[in-house]
């Protein structure tokens, strides 16, 4: 018995000896450090269903959630005539093969139908063709006139679902709208969708308006106008239409920016000697703050968006230049080191990027730089290239852009575009006047 | 007789565990090896160069846009807020392959064939006027375990391929510290069985990591990437493969 229990202990033995010599199981463990970067294709066919007061609804909705996702640069919306299924099928059960057989990756499906009388409901569904799982489902209820903002809103949520990021698309842009000949022109305050759509003018035009600034909390902007040629600077809440006078500033070059709570605003006020320094004001308060105490130029400040640090454009050392400082106006330091003159600092909603307009051999530039004063970049140019604004979501910019015309170059024409954070993907804003001075809204609410 | 059995069963049980004289040993240094084919594998991707046009001028707004009208400060009205309703229930359809109609499953197989799109050399993929030089790319590390291995060019092969494959998220905040495993059970007809996130935590908690996660799933369910370019001989390596996709090279 003892002896068997022997040969067992060696057999055991043998068995573990051999256990810790076998080959362990060969798995395969590899990096992918690249990519492609092409928009991601995505088929949206008509939502199905109808509404009576409105027989091309479901067609003008996809039209605006299309133009939407193809203007952003990240999505390709697919041709409707190469699609095999039906709009009305795939609503209620999508043929998923056939959706990639056209290529799409992703795949938009909608209805819409009255409901309580007046109200118009909206369905969308968004699913990813391959794994042929629905990503978002939402539906929205309004009145038939809104559908538009329906389609920013639908338009988001795709574009949140995707990338990642908040979408931009159900915003405004307020601006200065120019008409009349160079020289002489008349500028209104002008608010559009971002698409250009809805243009509405909330001034007359009988004074002189400039830099209109949004808040970062609700539908109010400041702007500044020349009142009996003094600049006064106006709060205007867009919801209400109420507008009141924030102050009468005689030293004031630029709007006051908000600070990122909306409860003070943030501006350059200049001395006799020619030269500014930046104060901040509460808004309901008006109570005033010196920040900045040099014998220089100090201007166009912009909070970052925790509302612990200010950017702005200061000549101290000698050239105009880009500067960080804490709230409170102490630790300013340098982050621009570039040839020629950086002006219009913004910092990204998102807080990683600062915006610029550079201004060097007699180009003007937009750029972006990190707030560390690394990283920068500068994404366009022209012959005049200025005031750039972050979409809410601090992804796209927008700007304006001014260009000779007549036949010996004497004239000028200014429109507003927008250009990715990536450098890519610029286009014009439509719009039915020449533009200037955008300010970008945050989302509606 | 017994005695000389008893002896021999406690030599062969009991040395083994007799206590070793372990000698002082010199600090072992790690090799990492690498098998090199003597032909190389790799498939030649065509890398055109490529910049992004800006697209065409959007379409002007088929709704109405108000001509210019003089207003003195006039309110806009405030637009009716939506309420977000009842959220659809969650419906996913399964489809039999078999029920493909025949003409549709023509038309992919078409379409495999036809749709070869190229990829792209984004080296730089954040646009700078003042500096467009694109820096050399850095291969990923080599991780295969020690025995029977891939190549380094039979790895290469795969990586290029998933990479014309894999639509990065650039722009997002931070995508290039984003790092995504991917953990693959692939059939030995190279193609994918299934694929499943690892990190799901982060999958639900981190937006821009949901989005990075998605488009490296979409990698490797992309048709353009079926079948895996895999040694068909080495299928006990690459049954299990866990891919980590990180875009840090296009940011260089």
């Amino acid at each position: 018995m003892k002896l068997h229990k022997g040969w067992l202990a060696v057999f055991a033995v043998l068995v573990f000896w051999g256990a810790g010599i076998a080959p362990a199981r060969a798995d395969l463990h590899l990096n992918v450090n690249r990519g492609t970067v092409n928009p991601l294709p995505i088929a949206i066919p008509d939502f199905s269903g109808s509404v009576s007061s409105d027989p091309t609804l479901g067609h003008d909705l996809v039209t605006v959630i299309s133009n939407d996702l193809d203007g952003s640069g990240l999505f390709k919306t697919l041709d409707p005539k190469s699609f095999i299924q039906q709009a009305k099928d795939a609503a209620t059960n999508p043929d998923f093969k056939s959706w990639g057989t056209v290529g799409a990756q992703a795949l938009v499906t909608g209805t819409i139908s009255t409901t309580g009388g007046d109200r118009t409901r909206v369905e969308f569904r968004l699913w990813d063709v391959e794994s042929q799982q629905q990503l978002v489902g939402m539906a929205y209820m309004t009145t038939p006139t809104n559908w538009r903002r329906i389609g920013h809103i639908i338009a988001d949520s795709i574009y949140e679902r995707i990338t990642g990021e908040k979408g931009y698309f159900d915003s405004r842009i307020v601006y200065i709208a120019q008409t009349g000949p160079y020289g002489e022109r008349t500028r209104r305050l002008a608010i559009m969708d971002q698409d250009g759509a809805n243009v509405h003018y909330l001034t007359n035009g009988d004074a002189i308006v400039l830099t209109p600034r949004f808040s970062p909390t609700q539908q109010q902007i400041t702007y500044m106008a020349y009142y009996n040629h003094k600049p006064r600077v106006y709060l205007y809440n867009i919801s209400t239409g109420a507008q009141q006078v924030l102050g009468d500033f005689p030293n004031m070059t630029f709007a006051p920016r908000f600070s990122p709570d909306g409860s003070k605003v943030i501006m350059s006020l200049s001395d006799n000697d020619g030269n500014s320094d930046i104060y901040t004001m509460g808004t309901d308060s008006h109570n005033v703050v010196r920040l900045t105490h040099t014998d220089s130029i100090n201007t166009s400040p912009t909070y970052s968006p925790d509302g612990k640090y200010i950017a702005f454009e200061s000549d101290r050392s000698g050239s105009q230049q880009i500067y960080v400082m804490n709230a409170d106006g102490s630790g300013a330091h340098r982050i621009t080191f570039g040839s020629g003159r950086y002006a219009s600092p913004v910092w990204s909603p998102r807080g990683d990027l600062i915006a610029f307009t550079r201004i060097y051999k007699n180009e003007f530039y937009i750029g972006v730089i990190h707030p560390d004063g690394t990283g920068e970049r500068l994404i366009t140019h022209g012959f005049d290239v200025e005031a750039p604004t972050w979409s809410p979501n601090g992804r796209v910019l927008c700007f304006f852009k001014v260009v000779p015309t007549g036949p010996h170059g004497e004239g000028r024409s200014s429109r507003l575009y927008t250009i990715d954070l990536t450098g890519f993907n610029e286009h014009m804003i439509k719009s039915p006047t020449d533009a200037s001075d955008p300010a970008w809204s945050p989302l509606n609410k | 007789m017994a005695f000389h059995v008893m002896v021999f069963v406690i030599v062969i049980v009991g040395l083994p565990f007799l206590p070793a004289i372990v000698p002082d040993m010199p600090t072992p240094i790690t090799v990492d090896l690498v098998t090199i084919a003597k032909t190389t594998q790799t498939k030649t991707f065509s890398r055109t160069p490529s910049v992004r046009k800006p697209k065409p001028d959007q379409p002007p707004p088929k709704h109405e846009t108000p001509a210019p009208t003089n207003m003195s400060s006039s309110a806009v009205a405030p637009d009716v807020m939506p309420r977000p309703q009842d959220r659809p229930p969650h419906k996913t359809v399964v489809l039999d392959k078999n029920k493909l109609p025949k003409k549709v499953r023509k038309k992919r197989d078409k379409a495999k064939v036809v749709k070869k799109e190229q990829p792209q050399d984004f080296a730089a993929v954040l646009r700078n006027l003042e500096d467009s030089t694109p820096k050399p790319v850095q291969k990923a590390g080599q991780n295969a375990p020690l025995g029977e291995r891939m190549t380094m060019s039979e790895e290469d092969a795969l990586r290029t391929q998933l990479e014309s494959c894999w639509n990065v998220p650039i722009g997002a905040k931070d995508v290039e510290n984003m790092s995504v495993s991917i953990f693959m059970v692939i059939n030995r007809d190279r193609v994918l069985q299934s694929a499943r996130i690892v990190d799901t935590a982060r999958y639900n908690s981190d937006q821009v990591f949901r989005a990075v996660a998605d488009s490296a799933l979409r990698a490797v369910r992309n048709p353009k990437c079926s079948p895996f370019d895999l040694p068909p001989d080495k299928y006990n390596i690459w049954n299990n493969t866990t891919v980590t996709f990180n875009p840090k090279d296009m940011f260089q």
